[in-house]
């Protein structure tokens, strides 16, 4: 029994020896830690993130999250700072922490609504620095944190390209979809208000589709009143591009059908213009008109289909307009009132035709590139969003950070109080912790801290040995033999490095009757001063605090 | 010969607060001496109408004129209202349609113009 005891004894020498409290290492998260906390912002430690936060590539946009991450655990009961580089591509960076809840919720920020995260003050670059700075408020010990990082960004080119394609393919529908013909003959592209976020909510949900491939988000509570009514004007100014082609090709048909009544007219002159003789200028005459007969089928079927219009077909359009316009130039009739009126009138339908068909092939064309021009406004309303108000959630460092550490241990000397002997001992001691103890800041700590985290800091269990004997002829000898007893008690500290401790002594009681050898355990009450060895060298390997 | 031919419509103010009047600057080209009816109409499907000197809504308005010259400057005023519908069969844009008849033939010309509404 005393081998084993002294056996005990001597691993205890050993580690209060070299016992020191194992701290959280100032600044440390592991092999990339830094201390770029130089002018702002003003916290004591950075935390700079370890791999490339973003990667661009030529094609698309993406954040890589697989190489986002803190190594090492984050500081606690401290500020501390988070260093984010940004590439060009990065407009702005937000960030947001919280607390990973029980039971897990995936609910995430947003720049409109916390919703339940804490969002960091955040430092942008100044001058040429390319970093993003946040202050990070002192995270309770551990505890498992989550950090959301949110960028502001702008699409390339060819995500812009593709949002611009999608943007019309909804809105081509939306028109197509709307364009009913009302009572007044022709279609319409008015949108009501309804119709209008219908419209937009279907871009939306295109482009938060698109994005969402590349891992990417787009938050549109952000589109303040301006931009609103820019995008609303977007889809006006198509509307009214598609109303315009609209007009005309009603303009178009409307004319076609009242033709019929004229082609009848020109069918009825020329039976009868036939039959008034046979002389070469008669026989002219009836040729050109048989002629512009053969041509009114082609007149009659203007290439109105806006799905198949060409350039060509216009040009063959017009030169059968201009055909008829030449055959009826060469007609020689004179004196006839009749014909002079039919004649006029015809020419007014092909004329009119003639401009219409041109007009309403470039009207589409006006349409098409208003459309894409809209829609690229659209998106640019969006992308400035992208770079001002709407946020990309490009990424989120979804890891837990783990905070916590083993229970602090620090070594500490001191000198005991033995009333019931009247005698003072001194002791080398170890003082156990029930949570982390963070040495870099004060022993008063912050105003937010509660009391759990204030009096953890300063109370701990402790146990040692003496190193002076309590031995006294006849009546006790030291527990351990030589010169040492067992030293147990509870700890308080008093300032960064005084403590003061009671507990109990354990020391060996001798029989009252000399005769009888049997000795007793025998604890006697003590009270104590003792000093903060800060020994930080052996222990920090012996005792790794901190998980990996 | 020449066929009937509308300029664009100008509207002034080109936004209102209905009930406004609305402006309709534009121009009309047909053969002097031409009766030409002028139509002046709005869609049937939406809540915005031209209001009569005595009330009445109506969705078409029309005038007969006969071409002074070969051309002729319209600036008609015309009374835009709107009925309360709820808010999002509302309209913030809407559209005046001219339609110029040639009544001669019936040979026709159609534009139109935008106004939007506060």
């Amino acid at each position: 029994m005393i081998r084993k005891l002294s056996a005990a004894v001597l691993a205890l020498s050993l580690l209060t020896g070299i016992a020191r409290a194992q701290t959280p290492p100032t600044g440390q998260t592991g092999q990339t830690a830094q201390n770029t906390g130089t002018a702002q912002p003003p916290v004591k430690k950075v935390v700079t993130h370890y791999g490339p936060l973003v990667t661009k590539s030529s094609a698309n946009l993406t954040v890589n999250l697989g190489d986002v991450g803190f190594t090492g655990s984050l500081p606690f009961d401290e500020a501390f700072g988070i260093t984010v580089p940004i590439d060009g591509t990065v407009v702005s960076v937000a960030v947001w922490y919280r607390l990973k809840p029980k039971p897990y919720t995936a609910v995430t920020p947003t720049a409109a609504c916390n919703n339940g995260w804490t969002k960091l003050d955040a430092y942008p670059p100044v001058g040429n620095s390319t970093n993003y700075q946040f202050t990070v408020p002192a995270l309770k010990p551990n505890k498992y944190y989550q950090f959301f990082f949110s960028y502001k960004r702008k699409p390339d080119a060819i995500d812009k390209a593709a949002l611009t394609t999608f943007t019309q393919q909804v809105i081509g529908p939306a028109l197509e979809a709307k364009a009913r013909t009302t009572a007044i003959g022709r279609r319409n592209f008015e949108f009501t208000n309804g119709e209008v976020n219908a419209i937009m909510d279907a871009i939306k949900g295109k482009i938060r589709a698109y994005v969402a491939l590349k891992n990417l988000s787009v938050d549109f509570s952000l589109i303040d009143y301006g931009q609103y009514a820019n995008l609303f004007n977007t889809l006006k100014n198509v509307s009214n591009a598609h109303q315009t082609s609209e007009d005309i090709k009603h303009n178009i048909e409307q004319n076609d059908r009242a033709f019929a009544a004229v082609q009848a007219r020109l069918k009825h002159y020329r039976d009868t213009y036939n039959a008034s003789g046979h002389t070469p200028v008669i026989a002219a005459n009836v040729k050109l008109m048989d002629d512009i007969a053969l041509a009114l089928p082609a007149f009659l079927t203007p290439p109105l289909d806006p799905s198949t219009i060409t350039a060509g077909l216009v040009s063959n359009y017009t030169t059968t307009c201009t055909s008829v316009l030449s055959s009826l130039g060469r007609i020689d009739i004179t004196g006839d009132a009749t014909y002079a009126t039919l004649a006029d009138d015809l020419g007014q339908f092909v004329q009119s035709n003639r401009q219409g068909v041109q007009d309403y092939y470039q009207s589409l064309q006006d349409a098409t590139a208003l459309a894409g021009a809209q829609s690229s406004s659209f998106v640019d309303i969006v992308t400035a969003n992208l770079s001002n108000d709407v946020i990309i959630k490009g990424t989120t460092i979804s890891g837990d950070f783990n905070t916590s550490a083993s229970f602090y241990v620090s070594g500490d000397l001191g000198i005991a109080a033995v009333p019931q002997f009247s005698k003072a001992v001194p002791y080398l001691g170890t003082n156990i912790y029930f949570r982390p103890v963070n040495k870099d800041i004060t022993l008063a700590g912050s105003p937010d801290d509660s009391f759990g985290d204030k009096f953890g800091r300063r109370f701990s269990l402790m146990f040692g040995l003496s190193i002076a004997t309590l031995a006294k002829t006849n009546y006790r000898t030291d527990l351990f033999g030589g010169s040492y007893n067992l030293v147990t008690g509870a700890g308080f500290r008093i300032t960064d490095y005084f403590r003061l401790n009671t507990g109990a002594i354990w020391y060996q009681k001798l029989n009252d009757n000399p005769l009888n050898s049997n000795s007793y355990i025998q604890p006697a009450f003590f009270v104590s001063f003792s000093i903060d060895l800060d020994v930080k060298t052996a222990l920090d390997s012996l005792f790794p605090t901190r998980k990996p | 010969m020449s066929f009937i031919q509308l300029s664009a419509i100008t509207p002034t103010p080109d936004t209102i607060t209905a009930p406004s009047l609305v402006e309709l600057a534009f121009t009309l080209s047909a053969a002097k001496g031409t009766p030409t009816a002028v139509y002046y109409q709005l869609n049937s499907d939406d809540n915005i109408y031209f209001q009569l000197s005595n009330g009445f809504l109506v969705k078409e308005l029309v005038q007969l004129v006969t071409m002074p010259a070969d051309t002729k400057t319209f600036k008609d005023k015309v009374l835009i209202q709107k009925v309360a519908v709820p808010p999002e069969q509302d309209h913030q844009f809407g559209f005046i349609y001219v339609q110029a008849v040639n009544k001669l033939n019936d040979l026709s010309a159609i534009k139109h113009c935008l106004i939007n509404f506060v």
